[in-house]
């Protein structure tokens, strides 16, 4: 069952991930590369979570992927949040 | 450590639910309300996993409910993108 | 009149691909009808009536997207140029269609990705007034 649910939310990030790599293509706006790259970092986490035994060590790695994954959406929400000024 | 990035996620994931739900109200735009839901189901994978860390000592594993949220949250995503865009 | 005749393919293409919303078309159009005038955010945003800041991102955006390019001066003004002769042609034809079929074109530009638009537009906190 577990595995079955950690494969399905792998592929659902993967998915959406996809969705949201061509809403970049198609807007130009960083906000959704962001997401995208995000989203497979999410789905990477979970494909890991899915292949190793459930192993202390490895802990930390997938920490760090999910916190790079929040960090992106973040980073998006600031910058879109930010005025670009002209370069004088 | 690693309770702190939980928590960062957990408020990172309501704070997009909550913007996406202010612009479902604002616009009606269906796909807002499929992304909140995901991120409903994101916050509640990062609260439980807060939870298991500090529950771990008595032995009881939030695993499935943990996937099982997150997915809960992911498929209307998936299905919404697929359906609207 | 052609009313029920659909818009050039060209120009379809332009305003689903390249344009979001009718101030970003109004800031296109502006800058394509003085060309080689240069001009920056505050002077759009007074000509057209919107905020400076919202000005300053849609010059960006359609920078980005290739059809402006910035003035040689790099004083933060930018000119209409488009990346290919395809991409200008089109914004011809989107001008005349602007002038002729106006209906048409607002209602391609507010048809497509509306909602991808609002996701995005979701995250800004505070709309049109943020400050540096």
């Amino acid at each position: 069952m577990l595995d079955f649910l950690t494969g399905a939310n792998a592929t659902a990030a993967l998915v959406a991930g996809l969705f949201f790599l061509r809403f970049w293509r198609q807007t130009a706006d960083r906000l959704f590369a962001s997401f995208a790259f995000a989203f497979w970092l999410l789905s990477l986490q979970w494909l890991l979570l899915g292949l190793t035994a459930p192993d202390y060590e490895l802990r930390p790695l997938l920490y760090g992927i999910r916190l790079v994954a929040f960090a992106l959406i973040i980073g998006a929400i600031v910058d879109k949040n930010r005025v670009r000024k002209p370069r004088s | 450590m690693a309770e702190a990035i939980y928590l960062l996620c957990a408020v990172t994931s309501v704070a997009c639910t909550a913007l996406l739900l202010r612009g479902y109200l604002r616009t009606r735009a269906r796909i807002l309300l499929w992304s909140s839901l995901c991120f409903i189901g994101l916050t509640l994978n990062n609260l439980l996993l807060f939870v298991d860390l500090v529950l771990i000592p008595t032995g009881v594993e939030l695993s499935v409910e943990r996937a099982a949220v997150a997915l809960a949250g992911l498929l209307p995503l998936v299905a919404g993108l697929v359906w609207e865009a | 009149m052609t009313e029920q005749q659909p818009l050039p393919e060209p120009v379809q293409r332009l305003l689903v691909e390249r344009v979001d919303s009718i101030a970003q078309l109004e800031v296109l159009l502006l800058l394509h009808g003085s060309t080689p005038h240069a001009w920056d955010a505050s002077r759009v945003a007074r000509e057209l009536r919107i905020e400076p800041a919202w000005a300053s991102e849609q010059l960006s955006l359609l920078r980005d997207r290739q059809l402006l390019a910035e003035a040689p001066s790099g004083s933060g003004s930018y000119l209409f140029e488009p990346a290919t002769p395809e991409l200008g042609k089109a914004v011809e034809m989107l001008a005349a269609a602007y002038v002729d079929r106006r209906v048409a074109v607002i209602g391609l530009v507010y048809s497509r990705g509306a909602g991808i638009r609002a996701f995005a537009d979701a995250f800004r906190i505070r709309k049109g007034d943020s400050d540096g």
